[in-house]
């Protein structure tokens, strides 16, 4: 029952997380932004995995959600291309 | 000492991430949503510490590490809302425990 909970839960989140990264127009810094909001489907299914008891895929996934996050937000912040 | 500092900043940083992870959820809903990017400074020495808080910041939701500048101790984060040094980094001094 607390696992059907927790997942009902972890889903609610994936599903307005998406909601929102869909309807959101550009504007300033919504790269970040949208970075943000995966980082709440990226909580979600680590929790799910721990939930259906993939431990290690969820400690892996855990370990590496950051430095993607990090890669994309440094790649954006130094873009070249944007200065011309 | 270490084991004190990994245990404190297991429960802040889990409470952090449970946290965050409502809130975005609720601005994903009701769209509220202004994103700015500011400079911290850290008192981590190691350059491990700098690393663990650069990426204890971008896994917990709403808060993103761009760039480390690990002689400076200097880190430039995206918010997704405007926030305090002490809102985005409540587990610094466990993790200052743990590595320095």
């Amino acid at each position: 029952m607390f696992d059907d909970i927790v997942l009902i839960i972890a889903s609610i989140g994936i599903l307005l997380a998406s909601f929102r990264l869909w309807v959101e127009k550009d504007r300033e810094k919504m790269v970040y932004a949208r970075l943000h909001i995966t980082g709440v489907i990226d909580i979600a299914c680590i929790v799910i995995l721990l939930v259906f008891k993939q431990y290690l895929l969820a400690l892996t996934y855990l370990v590496l959600v950051p430095f993607s996050a990090h890669a994309i937000a440094n790649a954006d912040y130094f873009d070249e291309l944007k200065k011309q | 000492m270490k084991l004190f500092g990994f245990f404190g900043y297991s429960i802040v940083f889990l409470k952090a991430l449970a946290e965050a992870w409502i809130d975005v959820v609720k601005r994903s809903f009701d769209g509220k949503i202004d994103p700015e990017v500011i400079e911290i400074n850290t008192d981590i020495n190691s350059l491990m510490g700098q690393v663990l808080l650069a990426s204890s910041i971008t896994l917990t939701p709403g808060t993103l590490t761009i760039d480390l500048d690990s002689e400076n101790k200097i880190l430039k984060v995206a918010s997704i809302s405007p926030r305090t040094k002490d809102e985005i980094v409540p587990f610094e001094p466990y993790i200052k425990k743990i590595f320095d």
